[in-house]
């Protein structure tokens, strides 16, 4: 279950881009209609904002680990704070252990207001 | 179970067409998932599907990112929950928490199942998992917890409810 978070297609997929901001990097997803869970609000689906907040999890590990070694996800608690409309979502994750073989690192989504975030993760990752 | 459910514009049709128009190819995001209907009752339900191109871990691979796992089961948790609770209520998510275990690949053939194990006033429990289905291998497993009766439109709907 390795997955390379270096050059990632599933990147593409979530149209995401990065950031350097002043204190941590600052991820973005700009969303469209394949990324729709609920076609009568035309909200994000929760599963594809759990996979952007899982992806930045790996990214932020990624700057950490080097090559060869790749990380792969064990686990994800994710919360569903807001319904994520269909606008471009924002994220930042935040390592909070990192040892050689395993890593947990939350991640926080937002849109409009980084205050009020849409949903937040703790994901476990394994380092090999 | 109930014979009858609402469709959208008003119609009435059986459960079974409800989950297969749910999960069918006219879903933008379900279609990358070519997700079909095995079957649906009180009990839970179950789904084929096969992982898209557009999950692919790596251009030259056949390893498929683990995140089109939770997109299937948190749309067949939502599914189960409908077909549990006999209504169109609005619904949400509040938490899922999976545990992956094995590596999926494109192509992989996917036996899914969901169903709920507990309500607790306006909070339902699923769980759920996705195997291999040549192998039954467990690829994930997941818990989640739903909010019934929220202030959106349920998934047909086009008012508020």
């Amino acid at each position: 279950m390795p997955q390379n978070p270096a050059h990632n297609p599933i990147d593409d997929w979530l149209s995401l881009t990065s950031v350097e901001g002043a204190n941590h990097r600052v991820h973005e997803m700009t969303p469209d209609d394949k990324h729709i869970g609920n076609p009568a609000i035309r909200a994000i689906h929760g599963g594809v904002v759990t996979l952007f907040l899982e992806r930045i999890a790996e990214l932020e590990i990624s700057e950490e680990v080097a090559a060869p070694s790749r990380c792969a996800i064990v686990n994800t608690n994710v919360d569903f704070l807001r319904s994520a409309k269909l606008q471009p979502m924002f994220g930042a994750a935040v390592i909070v252990r990192r040892g050689r073989r395993l890593a947990v690192v939350n991640a926080k989504a937002w849109q409009d207001d980084p205050e009020r975030p849409v949903g937040q993760a703790t994901i476990s990752l394994k380092i090999e | 179970m109930s014979e009858q459910v609402l469709m959208p514009g008003g119609s009435i049709a059986d459960w079974e067409t409800f989950g297969r128009l749910f999960v069918g190819s006219s879903h933008p995001l379900f279609s990358q998932l070519d997700m079909d209907l095995i079957h649906i009752s009180e009990m839970g339900v179950v789904v084929h599907a096969t992982i898209g191109e557009s999950f692919k871990v790596s251009p030259d691979g056949s390893e498929a990112n683990v995140g089109a796992l939770t997109i299937i089961l948190d749309s067949i948790f939502g599914l189960a929950l409908f077909a549990h609770i006999q209504e169109m209520n609005p619904i949400a998510t509040i938490n899922l928490k999976t545990e992956y275990v094995g590596s999926p690949s494109v192509g992989l053939e996917l036996k899914c199942n969901a169903s709920c194990f507990a309500i607790d006033g306006k909070i339902a429990r699923m769980r759920g998992e996705v195997r291999d289905m040549n192998s039954g291998t467990v690829l994930a497993t997941s818990t989640g917890a739903f909010m019934i009766g929220t202030a959106g439109p349920s998934f047909f709907s086009n008012e508020s409810a």
